[in-house]
């Protein structure tokens, strides 16, 4: 809601100074246009249907060079310096189909992304191959001009590459729409397709210790809950219960009262590691990073952990699954945003580089 | 820094050697200097490419523009300002070499290299400079490409391949706009300095000065005369007269200036001259190449328009009967010429124009000057007086020779009866200083004499060597009639040529003659043929040539036909292109044995036989020889042979070439009898 009397607010700041006006409507409509020429896709296949095509810098000096030409060939009626002339600038032309073609019938598609803290660059892998069967060379990848990455696409082979990207704030990061350029083979004209190929990452909040103490630690013993069965202290008596292991019944008290009665141990889970939002100060953001603190802290101490937010529990659990599943939550929190993929990589981040980030995210925050 | 800006490392090598190819056209143009300078950029720029070298610092960079800047006013001030502005394009070009850092930088050079390209052409458009060029052009288009190749793992022909192929497609295009684009007069006008004089003629003549004149056998021009047939000693061409004297040096006169007010006119006429022609006319064209100056040639009394190459900005008509243009002449030229050579030029003259023109300075040549009145009491009219100087000269102890004496300050005097060895200028000299001294307007015109036949298309090549100065009289009522003494001492220079004058004079020469012998000589006047057919073709086709073509092709012109065609020949050369281009690489290629299989398969439909798309190779075998016992054996040869290079990846070209040679063998006869005997295919 208040997103949206920011934004509000914003068009009417824009309406009022009027070349921004224009370039933001401007801006609107060509964003507009692009999402219905070239829907978001999984796969993008470029063709004549989404593939445009200019000059470059260089073409357009290189016509003022034609045209330069021409006024010697005319003042001088030399026709070798027509001939050369016309060559350069024939030469312009086949070069519109030669850039064309050479990104024509290439596939773009995008990996999955390694989740990130908010103000890191996240690493974008986009896969292209060619359903044609012949080569592209010198494709750009880039964002709005800013990283760009070459690569050559050979039939029959599938080529990663990776754009790093600097995300915003929490929550799902789309960077929006890559452009895959070819100015292959003179340089004087650029084709290039801008294709949203569902490029997106999940950024977790930045986790920072704003001090707050963690409440459940002090009362842990009195609310201490049972967690887990576990192997390791003597907990207590109960009833037998189909399925229990035989190992466990107590014998003397069942020669006693003539009742089966299992012997229940519990593993104590240290009862520090139960964050909750509600024992936080502070506005959301700030909440989130400091229990994002806390989730890889206790990773990195491996120790076991579960987060309490409204509306959603995590229980408790340790490992690389369980610290994505929380920052995943972490980051999503009170957004409407869902990912569209599953976040594979919940799998591969191993704790190691979770605590890599961290301190190098530590410091930079210090700086 | 992103890679966008940064350069790939080949295309530095390609950039030097497309860049060598550049400048060699222009090597004998430039001074030493400029040659060494360059030979520096490049040696500096390949020890950076090798890591040994580091970029020059600013303060060498302005030091060796400013010095450059210095040298080309002192090596090419003199010249054009023509010569100056390539002298600087080439220098720029040389010097910007180990300023590329960026990938702007490469394209800033590679852009040069074209214009050094065009410069090029503002001096020659010969045949062979043209094919160089467009090998030239590859080369750079090719350190296009290779700037924009990312990858350094192709190999360097690739560049080459792609540039080539963009080059071959262009040539539709290229051809189009070359018989298509409008042709259009110049839009400024170049100044007279702009250009260089290129030719051993100047605007005045001092015999006594020069005692070794060159003798280069760079072609001055080449006449068709369309099968007219002129004896080699009415090949006179004339160009410049010499009307005043100042006792040693002849320079232009009253009657170099223009008779009618000519400017924009593109044809000269005689009609306001005083001229009266008593033969029918003949019609040539003479290709000049351009000598950096303003003089046409041509055998008297000629009309002359512009037929391509001229800046089309006019010529002047000029009062001794020559043309000149109204700008300096640049590369090929050529021009239209209606000579008759029977006439009567100026039959009238004023009393001052006759005095001018028999006027000689006072105290200069005096032992002349009483020869020759005594010879004119002697003698009954001008022309027993001139017969009369012939007989001095054939008689007398007079030489032809290239390397004569240099005189003193009465020069006709010296020559005349001191050293008696001279070339056609001492000669035209001493016998106009003779006629004038005997009371008969005379002058000196100079210009081309003879040429040489090329047999081969028929034309008249005539060539700096071929220079020529003679003599003029003015008789009252007849007008103007030529006298060549040297003619009179050397017959041979005038019905054979220089070469034959010398070597029967002197024994000179013995190196030139090489020239004429036979072979070379005939390979010699094949290229000289082949390049002419060039000129007038290529470098000929103007606006004129432009307008007589198309009419030929589609009748006559008008706007809406020119683009109706313009349309029409480039959409199909753009369907052609795109058809060429985005089609290719759209259907997947087989592989060489799969490509055989399917030949097999193909063989074996013919009769008949056809294959599922879903059949096994085996499947469709063992139909086959149930089918037609007799190809059973051949059949089964062929698939296991293809299933094992598929399926087992035997790709050994001994068996890729087994498979070639069996299926190309193979072959199904058709059975009309049993035809119907024909297995369908089950899946199953």
């Amino acid at each position: 809601m208040r997103y949206r009397l920011n934004e509000f607010s914003r068009q009417a700041r824009e309406r009022r100074s009027g070349s921004r006006w224009i370039q933001y409507h401007w801006r609107k409509t060509w964003r507009d246009w692009m999402d219905r020429r070239l829907p978001p896709a999984q796969k993008v296949k470029l063709n004549h249907r989404n593939i445009f095509i200019s000059p470059t810098r260089a073409g357009a000096a290189y016509l003022g060079l034609c045209l330069v030409l021409l006024l010697i060939a005319i003042n001088f009626q030399n026709s070798a310096v027509y001939a050369l002339t016309f060559t350069l600038s024939s030469v312009f032309v086949v070069s519109i189909f030669h850039t064309f073609r050479n990104l024509s019938g290439v596939t773009v598609s995008a990996s999955a992304t390694k989740p990130v803290f908010a103000g890191n660059e996240a690493l974008f892998t986009s896969t292209l191959s060619t359903y044609k069967s012949c080569q592209h060379f010198s494709l750009c990848l880039s964002w709005q001009n800013k990283e760009s990455a070459y690569v050559d696409v050979v039939p029959g082979k599938d080529e990663f590459v990776n754009l790093r990207f600097q995300v915003g704030p929490r929550g799902l990061c789309k960077p929006g729409r890559v452009k895959v350029e070819s100015r292959y083979p003179f340089g004087l004209l650029s084709a290039r397709s801008y294709v949203d190929v569902s490029h997106e990452v999940i950024v977790y909040p930045f986790p920072v210790d704003h001090g707050n103490e963690n409440k459940s630690s002090m009362n842990s013993m009195e609310q201490g809950r049972i967690e887990r069965t576990g192997t390791d202290d003597f907990f207590g008596l109960r009833d037998y219960q189909q399925g229990d292991k035989v190992r466990n019944i107590a014998w003397r008290n069942y020669a006693k009262n003539d009742r089966l009665v299992v012997k229940q141990f519990v593993d104590y889970f240290d009862h520090r590691n139960c964050f909750n939002w509600t024992d936080l100060q502070g506005n959301t953001e700030q909440r989130l990073s400091q229990l994002a603190y806390w989730a890889v802290e206790s990773e990195s101490n491996g120790e076991q952990y579960a987060v309490s937010l409204p509306g959603v529990e995590i229980p408790t659990g340790q490992g690389s699954m369980h610290l994505s599943r929380v920052l995943q939550t972490l980051a999503l929190f009170g957004k409407q945003e869902t990912p569209q993929t599953e976040n594979n990589y919940s799998k591969d981040i191993d704790r190691l580089h979770l605590v890599n980030e961290l301190q190098s995210a530590q410091s930079e925050g210090a700086l | 820094m992103s890679a966008v800006k940064q350069m790939p490392r080949a295309c530095i090598i390609w950039l030097l050697i497309a860049q060598t190819a550049v400048m060699l056209p222009h090597i004998p143009r430039l001074s030493w200097w400029m040659i060494a300078i360059w030979l520096l950029c490049a040696a500096w720029r390949l020890a950076m490419f090798r890591g040994e070298a580091a970029y020059p610092s600013f303060l060498l960079r302005v030091v060796v523009v400013s010095l450059g800047s210095v040298g080309i006013a002192i090596s090419f001030g003199e010249q054009g300002a023509l010569d100056v502005a390539v002298a600087a394009l080439i220098f720029a070009f040389s010097l910007k070499l180990i300023e590329v850092k960026k990938r702007r930088d490469l394209y800033l050079v590679f852009y040069l290299a074209f214009f050094v390209i065009a410069a090029s052409f503002l001096y020659s458009q010969s045949l062979f400079l043209v094919l160089y060029q467009i090998f030239a052009v590859l080369l750079v288009f090719t350190g296009l490409v290779a700037t924009q190749q990312a990858s350094a793992a192709l190999s360097p022909s690739h560049a080459v391949r792609v540039s080539a192929v963009a080059l071959g497609q262009a040539i539709p295009f290229l051809v189009l706009m070359f018989f298509l684009f409008p042709r259009i007069g110049p839009i400024w006008s170049v100044s007279e300095s702009t250009v260089g004089s290129t030719t051993g003629m100047s605007d005045s003549m001092a015999p006594g000065d020069v005692s070794n004149l060159s003798r280069s056998t760079a072609m001055a021009f080449t006449v068709d005369l369309k099968g007219t047939p002129l004896a080699q000693d009415q090949l006179y061409w004339r160009g410049i007269t010499y009307e005043d004297f100042d006792g040693r040096e002849w320079s232009k006169g009253q009657s170099s200036r223009p008779a009618v007010e000519t400017t924009g006119a593109l044809r000269a006429t005689m009609q306001k001259l005083p001229v009266q022609l008593r033969s029918t006319p003949i019609d040539y064209e003479i290709t000049l190449n351009g000598h950096g100056a303003q003089w046409l040639f041509a055998l008297p009394m000629a009309e002359i328009r512009p037929s391509g190459g001229y800046k089309m900005s006019g010529i002047a008509a000029l009062n001794d009967f020559n043309y000149r243009t109204l700008e300096p002449l640049q590369g090929i030229s050529i021009w239209k010429v209606r000579s008759s050579l029977d006439f009567v030029a100026e039959p009238v003259m004023s009393e001052q124009r006759f005095k001018y023109l028999t006027a000689l300075p006072k105290g200069y040549n005096p032992q002349t000057v009483s020869m020759a009145r005594n010879m004119a009491r002697n003698s009954n009219g001008s022309h027993e007086l001139v017969n009369q100087l012939i007989g001095l000269f054939s008689s007398q102890e007079y030489f032809y020779s290239l390397q004569p004496a240099r005189l003193g300050r009465d020069s006709v005097d010296d020559f005349l009866f001191e050293s008696k060895v001279g070339f056609c200028e001492h000669y035209a000299s001493a016998a106009t200083v003779l006629l004038r001294a005997a009371g008969i307007p005379a002058r000196i015109v100079a210009g081309y004499q003879g040429g040489e036949r090329n047999p081969i298309n028929g034309t008249v090549i005539v060539r700096q060597q071929d220079a020529h100065a003679w003599t003029e009289y003015w008789v009252a009522g007849q007008g103007w009639t030529r006298f060549d003494p040297t003619a009179a001492v050397s017959p041979d220079r005038v019905l054979r040529g220089l070469d034959a004058a010398l070597a029967s004079s002197e024994g000179q020469g013995i190196g030139q003659t090489f020239y004429q012998i036979g072979f070379f000589k005939g390979v010699r006047q094949r290229l000289d043929a082949l390049n002419y057919a060039w000129q007038r073709a290529f470098i000929g086709f103007d606006y004129k040539a432009q307008e007589s073509l198309l009419q030929r092709w589609i009748g006559e012109i008008n706007i809406r036909k020119m683009l109706i065609l313009a349309i029409a020949l480039s959409t199909i050369s753009l369907t052609l292109l795109a058809a060429f281009t985005l089609l290719r690489g759209s259907r997947k290629r087989l592989s060489a044995e799969d490509q055989l299989y399917s030949d097999f398969c193909q063989k074996l439909a013919h009769v008949g036989l056809i294959r599922h798309v879903t059949e096994p190779p085996a499947t469709f075998a063992l139909r086959v020889a149930e089918s037609r016992p007799e190809l059973a054996d051949e059949t089964h040869q062929i698939t296991r042979l293809y299933q094992q290079i598929v399926f087992q990846g035997l790709r050994q070209k001994s068996i890729q070439n087994q498979l070639a040679k069996l299926v190309k063998g193979f072959s199904a006869k058709p059975r009309s009898s049993q035809a119907a005997k024909v297995l369908p295919f089950t899946k199953n």
